[in-house]
């Protein structure tokens, strides 16, 4: 184990995932009026109509194999008597099938955003760290994309070298010699998805947490949202309960006939 | 009953020349930044016409506003909450920048900085999107003053109005010798724009502070609200996630993408001056002093019975029954219960806007068949009398003027003629009245009284400045907290302090 699979394997995960977590806890409470997807919808249509719904539901896809690679540990399937081999032919299937709509939905984006066919209105709206973050993105996925088809044999089985490697570093037991041995398109793809997970909060990915609150709090809630704006102001000016600095004094009621040419002067 | 207070515009379209200033102020005041420069959170059409953004009204394109279901339900027109989720990647619906128009600006440097040349430099268009030259196809009012009458043609209302059909077609007949083809007027005709019946008003719009608003229900991150003291509806744009649902929820299209910050935009009502007791911008730079500003106050426990109106034609009725009456004492009395200040209940005793809606009858809602609930009303406007007519003495009915009270009924009542008749009627009557006074003819056969009468002229023909706004103030933060809770309440952040942060 030299320092640098060390350092890759043991350190770096921690590194990406605190960057994650810390970035995006800071963004979402002092930079909330920056949390956007940017859709560029409204520039442009045509294209993405068909890019952007592939690219997502394939994501999505994508992302629930993931995680399902990730929750279920091989001595639960090899419990209940799925083979090794049924679980490849499985999660290469699909897997493959997921990888390769990504491949074409991302394809469909950059060409969208950078190709030949982009209009300019898109192309004068990309900012540094959108292209930066188009890099990052498409390295990704295709070492993701290479490392499944590579592996279409299932001659290295990921579910005893990987999959026990995130876990172990999610319970904080990192254990770097379960990925060294593993090929290089997989190591790729690892040293990619970290990267990717440490710029997530500084770019537009950020629009995916909304994603996962903000439809089970809408399904919830009444149609017509109030909101009194009044309420710390109001509550700050009352006489006696101790005027904030800045605020000004005004009482809660009005003097009878106030309107507009009779109000007090000029506003504090 | 639970009562709450809304601020309320009325728009007495007899008086609008079409003037744009409203929508200059407003722009100056709230849309001059980046990302915003396509915005027009007041605007002026020309009707007939397609409107900004281009068919507005065409809802079944759109599928904005709110839909009754046959249980008597109502839902939003998109569809149910998982159904409008599930077009979030991709929105059919979603209007695109050339819906409103490309926005650009002049090469006015060329015009101080050109050399000697044999031509005078020209200050050429260029692009805010992209920075590039580009030829302007489209603008916010391109169809002004009816430019171009095949823009007008497609005005969705037309496609079920006619035109007037006069009160007496012997009548017609004597004046026209030779048109026996008007005859056919009333009888399912369309309104055909030719030279000799064309007719043209404007149309100002802003946000209306739907009671029942659409694209308050439609925003998955809550971001949208009502305000409780004073109705208007703002944007956090902290809480907003650019989902952009509410775009096309909004079945006025008041509701604005913010390409450059990702997130909606829309009028805010000017908050902040009818915090300090000031009207709107627009109404009170308003030329024509056509704008009426003022508390209502209303029940909130019938607004969903009222959006729920099985008959379209009956909504704005049901509207006047939300409306309730600041002279009652069980009202005056929820009021107070519910939080609503007394100087505001004393403005909405003396409202401007209360009186033309409700005490007087002269007011409707731009398209209440959408069911938000609209709380910007509408004085429909009195026209010329058609030149065939004009031999006929004295002032016309509402039947006989140039503008088809089907058209109008099409835009403030769903088709149906008999309000837009009485009101226009009304309108008339407050004429005859006034010349019956300067000229001791006889007084006209009317069921308001000549106070009335006066009342009705000094506020709808005098409008004085005090008459027309009836703002009361409201609790104001410091400055510096007013400018920290500004981009909660809907002021976009400019691009630079965008830039500050993050970028992407």
């Amino acid at each position: 184990m030299t320092p640098v699979d060390i350092f890759l394997w043991a350190v770096c995960p921690y590194i990406s995932f605190t960057i994650l977590i810390v970035g995006t806890v800071i963004r979402r409470v002092f930079f909330a009026r920056t949390w956007t997807s940017k859709s560029s919808e409204f520039l442009e249509k045509r294209q993405e109509r068909v890019a952007t719904p592939l690219f997502h539901a394939a994501l999505l896809f994508v992302f629930f194999g993931h995680l399902g690679g990730f929750l279920i540990p091989k001595t639960l399937t090899d419990a209940v008597g799925f083979t090794e081999e049924m679980y490849h032919v499985v999660a290469f299937s699909m897997g493959g099938l997921a990888g390769t709509a990504l491949v074409l939905g991302l394809a469909l984006l950059i060409r969208r955003r950078f190709g030949h066919a982009s209009p300019r209105r898109i192309r004068a709206n990309t900012s540094a760290m959108d292209k930066v973050l188009y890099v990052v993105l498409t390295a990704t996925i295709l070492s993701g994309f290479i490392a499944t088809f590579s592996n279409a044999s299932g001659a290295y089985v990921y579910r005893e070298g990987i999959m026990p490697w995130i876990r172990g570093v999610v319970a904080l037991h990192p254990d770097p010699t379960l990925v060294m041995g593993a090929p290089i398109p997989f190591k790729v793809h690892m040293c990619c998805w970290m990267v990717f997970f440490a710029l997530l909060p500084f770019t537009r990915i950020v629009h995916m947490f909304s994603g996962v609150t903000a439809p089970f709090k809408y399904l919830r809630r009444p149609a017509v949202v109030y909101r009194r704006d009044e309420g710390v102001v109001a509550a700050a000016a009352v006489p006696g309960v101790g005027v904030q600095a800045g605020v000004a004094e005004r009482p809660r009621e009005f003097p009878r006939g106030a309107s507009y040419g009779e109000h007090e002067g000029a506003r504090s | 009953m639970r009562i709450r207070a809304q601020i309320s515009m009325v728009m007495n379209l007899d008086k609008c020349l079409g003037c744009h200033t409203c929508s200059i102020t407003c722009k100056n005041a709230w849309t001059n930044r980046k990302g915003t420069e396509y915005m027009y959170f007041n605007n002026v059409e020309t009707r007939p016409g397609v409107g900004y953004p281009r068919d507005w009204e065409n809802q079944d394109r759109w599928l904005g506003g709110w839909e009754l279901r046959d249980s008597g339900k109502l839902r939003l027109r998109g569809g149910n909450k998982a159904t409008r989720l599930l077009k979030l990647f991709y929105n059919p619906e979603q209007p695109e920048v050339d819906d409103y128009f490309e926005p650009w600006t002049y090469d006015y440097e060329t015009l101080t900085t050109s050399g000697r040349t044999r031509h005078q430099p020209v200050a050429r268009p260029r692009s805010l999107l992209t920075g590039d030259r580009m030829e302007i196809e489209w603008g916010p009012n391109w169809d002004d003053d009816l430019a171009g009458t095949q823009i007008a043609r497609q005005d969705p209302n037309l496609a079920h109005a006619t035109p007037n059909a006069p009160a007496s077609l012997e009548d017609v007949r004597a004046a026209v010798d030779g048109m026996a083809a008007y005859a056919h007027a009333g009888t399912g005709e369309r309104i055909r724009m030719d030279m000799q019946d064309l007719f043209m008003k404007y149309l100002p719009r802003t946000c209306n502070h739907c009671l029942n608003p659409a694209c308050v229900a439609a925003c998955p991150s809550g971001a949208i609200y009502k305000r409780e003291e004073d109705g208007v509806v703002l944007i956090s744009q902290d809480a907003c996630r650019g989902w952009r649902e509410c775009v096309p929820a909004c079945p006025y299209k008041k509701v604005f993408y913010n390409w450059e910050t990702g997130k909606s935009e829309k009028c805010t009502f000017c908050y902040p001056r009818l915090e300090s007791g000031q009207p709107t911008i627009c109404a009170d730079t308003c030329v024509g002093r056509l704008r009426y500003m003022g508390v209502l106050l209303y029940d909130v426990d019938k607004v969903e019975a009222a959006a729920s109106t099985r008959d379209p034609q009956g909504i704005w009725r049901a509207m006047l029954d939300v409306i309730a009456d600041p002279h009652d004492p069980a009202v005056v009395a929820a009021a107070k219960a519910g939080g609503v200040p007394d100087a505001w209940v004393a403005a909405a005793q003396d409202s401007p806007v209360y009186r033309l809606i409700k005490e007087w009858g002269l007011a409707l809602p731009l398209h209440a068949e959408y069911r938000t609930l609209p709380m910007v009303w509408y004085v429909p406007p009195m026209s010329p009398v058609l030149s065939r007519l004009e031999a006929r003495p004295g002032l016309a009915d509402a039947d006989e003027m140039r503008i088809p009270v089907s058209y109008l009924a099409e835009l403030f009542s769903a088709g149906d003629p008999e309000p837009i008749r009485a009101i226009i009627n009304r309108l008339v009557a407050v004429r005859l009245h006034m010349r019956a006074r300067e000229v001791g003819d006889p007084e006209p056969a009317c069921d308001l009284s000549p106070e009335t009468l006066d009342a009705m002229y000094r506020l709808l023909a005098i409008a004085r400045r005090e008459d027309r706004f009836r703002v009361p103030t409201s609790p104001v933060a410091s400055r510096d907290e007013a400018l920290d809770a500004q981009r909660t309440r809907g002021f976009g952040a400019s691009a630079t302090s965008l830039k500050g942060g993050f970028s992407a």
